[in-house]
């Protein structure tokens, strides 16, 4: 808007023109303005000679008479003239007559001698002609202003030309093909008309592309848009599958940072969405206690690998098992599913619990006890003492036999009751089946604690064991003792060991107590 | 040049030839003048400046009066001059306003220019050689100044 030299191209293509038309007219002229007064002088002089010419003969005549007058008449003819100045005519060395001023420039002198009318051969007398040197000159300088004049005007039509010319064939063909293209509604399947008479031209051309180029760009952009319907779509599935998913969603980093999660997680972890928007929003790491340490070893772990890997962590407070499922998600993210798997965590223990248990005496089973002895030795721990302690009960058959099933129960439940109360709350008592029952004092290495224990425990034997008000029953029990520590010995070697020990006592003579020395063997 | 000198050459020697016969004839013009005018003789120049009004005196100081004999005007100006008679009048009407020049006077025939010849000591005029009279002095034939003319501009 500035500059409308700047901003319109006829203006500027026809200021350059008239410039380089003006430049090359100034040369022309400077060129032949003296062309023209050289032209214009001869041509003046040509006129002057030409009067000369004219007035000869008659001049002759009066130079040959010798008349004044008829001198006189020629020269106030030839000074009618304006480019005359001055005349002169002579007869022999005589001025016959002379008019005006003939003392001007020596060029401006024109003299033709003149001759006898009756002989070529003798000169009779001289005729001078002095033209008007100033008037020459203007009349140079009107001529030369005349040339000028019209170049310029030629140069002022040819400069309007080339505007007409380029306003007709550039600039109105581009304007009118900005303003319909500032007005078009490309998105409704507008196009540009070619301008009439551009069709073959550049400007058709440009049209023609400008019209490709639409149809390029709105074919990208409906496929776009159709993609990002879809997408829009896909995450809104995404985003209902993950806000209403029961399981706790979450990506975190290597440093616990919560980048984004779901409200099952809130509840899960029991966290407030203000708390997690607030200025200091919870670590992951700080919604898990004692954990913290583990999980952030395994989410290291997940992201060193890039491979997904399964956590469950214990949350003591308030006490619920939730099992991780980590992916690792790229850029040092992590994507975790937590599920809530206490309630599936307490069914299995129960389960576990149950199938370990005896059900008559709520003592440990066979299966329950072969779990810790092999949870005892299988684990790492190196050189931690423990003793085993196997017991058979002496006449429980005659017990069953004669007093029945029930108060063969009776009596094992009894003993599972006694050996409760003289065991320390730590060690494990199993009923192996039957009337045999074992003993498992982990941390003991010292015999006396398992002969005390046992003679405690034949000691109460030694008293008839009252069933019920009316029924007492009396039996005995055979005790082997074996010490071992873990990492040093296997568990069926222990129970060999604590099995013969008891077997020797049964041979000893029943309610006894033996103990496996290696010496022994 | 060499072209127009050969036509005049064949020009001039056909006229000798012609004037030749009418000198034979007695038809030559011939310049007379008073017995008393003190001239004997007249160079062609001197009888042009006469006849053209460019001198008023004969060469001996007496005012001339030149004389025209009107019918053998044409021959007398072409054989003086080399001019036709229309050159001749233009030539007079161009100083008619001026004055200072003034043509001869005209006579009819023969007989007025010798009678005026003969009672005028300055005048001048011209006759064919048959019509010579004892009151005048014949001064030169004008076949002389055609032979001299054609003499000079033979080379």
């Amino acid at each position: 808007m500035s500059n409308p030299i700047r901003s319109r191209l006829a203006l500027r293509s026809t200021a350059i023109i008239t410039a380089l038309l003006l430049g090359l007219g100034l040369l022309v002229i400077a060129i032949a303005a003296p062309m023209i007064a050289r032209q214009e002088g001869a041509s003046q002089h040509r006129q002057l000679e030409g009067l000369v010419n004219t007035v000869e003969h008659t001049a002759a005549i009066a130079s040959f008479l010798g008349d004044d007058q008829l001198a006189g008449e020629i020269l106030d003819g030839l000074s009618n003239n304006a480019t005359v100045s001055g005349a002169l005519i002579r007869a022999g060395e005589q001025v016959l007559a002379s008019r005006g001023d003939l003392g001007g420039e020596e060029t401006g002198i024109i003299r033709r001698p003149l001759m006898s009318p009756f002989n070529r051969d003798e000169q009779v007398g001289e005729v001078v002609l002095a033209s008007n040197q100033g008037v020459i000159r203007e009349q140079v300088k009107a001529a030369t202003l005349l040339a000028s004049t019209l170049l310029l005007l030629l140069v002022i039509a040819l400069g309007l030309c080339v505007i007409a010319v380029v306003v007709r064939m550039i600039t109105r063909p581009i304007t009118t093909i900005s303003n319909r293209l500032h007005g078009l509604k490309v998105e409704l399947g507008q196009k540009l008309d070619i301008p009439n008479g551009n069709e073959q031209d550049e400007v058709g051309r440009l049209v023609r592309d400008v019209n490709a180029m639409i149809d390029y760009l709105v074919n990208l952009l409906n496929s776009e848009k159709a993609l990002r319907r879809e997408k829009e779509l896909n995450e809104r599935k995404f985003r209902a599958i993950f806000e209403n998913a029961q399981s706790a969603i979450f990506v975190t980093d290597s440093q616990g940072v919560l980048l984004s999660s779901n409200p099952a997680f809130l509840r899960l972890f029991d966290v407030s969405p203000q708390q997690l928007g607030g200025p200091n929003p919870p670590l992951l790491f700080d919604l898990v206690g004692d954990q913290a340490g583990p999980l952030q070893a395994r989410l290291r772990q997940c992201l060193d690998n890039n491979r997904g890997t399964t956590v469950e962590v214990t949350l003591s407070q308030p006490g619920r098992w939730l099992e991780l499922i980590m992916n690792p998600g790229g850029e040092g993210t992590v994507q975790v599913i937590a599920n809530d798997i206490t309630a599936f965590k307490h069914a299995t223990s129960k389960a576990e619990q149950k199938a370990s248990t005896d059900a008559l005496t709520g003592l440990g089973n066979r299966l329950g006890f072969e779990q810790r002895i092999h949870n005892l030795l299988d684990g790492d721990a190196r050189g931690e003492p423990f003793a085993l302690i196997y017991l058979d009960l002496d006449r429980f058959k005659e017990v069953n036999d004669s007093h029945g099933h029930q108060a063969g129960d009776a009596v094992l439940i009894k003993v599972g009751e006694i050996l409760r109360a003289l065991a320390r709350k730590s060690d494990f008592i199993a009923r192996l089946g039957g009337d045999e029952f074992v003993l498992l004092l982990e941390g003991v290495d010292r015999e006396d604690v398992c002969t005390r224990l046992a003679t405690e425990f034949l000691a109460v034997l030694d008293q008839p064991l009252a069933l019920n008000d009316t029924l007492s029953v009396s039996v005995g029990a055979s005790i082997g003792i074996a010490f071992g520590e873990t990492g040093a010995v296997s568990a069926e070697a222990i129970i060999a060991q604590a099995d013969e020990a008891m077997y020797r006592a049964k041979e000893q003579g029943r309610h006894r107590y033996c103990i496996h020395r290696p010496s022994a063997q | 040049m060499a072209a127009r000198t050969l036509r005049h050459l064949i020009l001039l020697a056909a006229l000798a030839w012609g004037c030749q016969a009418l000198a034979d004839d007695g038809a030559e013009l011939v310049l007379v003048v008073h017995p008393d005018s003190g001239i004997t003789t007249l160079s062609r120049d001197e009888a042009i400046n006469i006849f053209m009004g460019r001198h008023r005196q004969l060469p001996s100081g007496i005012t001339a009066l030149p004389v025209d004999l009107a019918p053998a005007r044409a021959e007398f100006y072409q054989l003086l001059t080399d001019k036709t008679l229309a050159q001749i009048n233009s030539y007079w009407a161009r100083l008619v306003f001026s004055g200072r020049a003034s043509p001869p006077r005209q006579a009819q025939d023969a007989a007025e220019v010798l009678d005026i010849v003969a009672n005028s000591r300055g005048a001048i005029g011209y006759v064919r050689r048959r019509d010579l009279s004892a009151g005048v002095r014949p001064l030169v034939g004008l076949a002389t100044w055609r032979n001299l003319q054609t003499a000079s501009t033979a080379p």
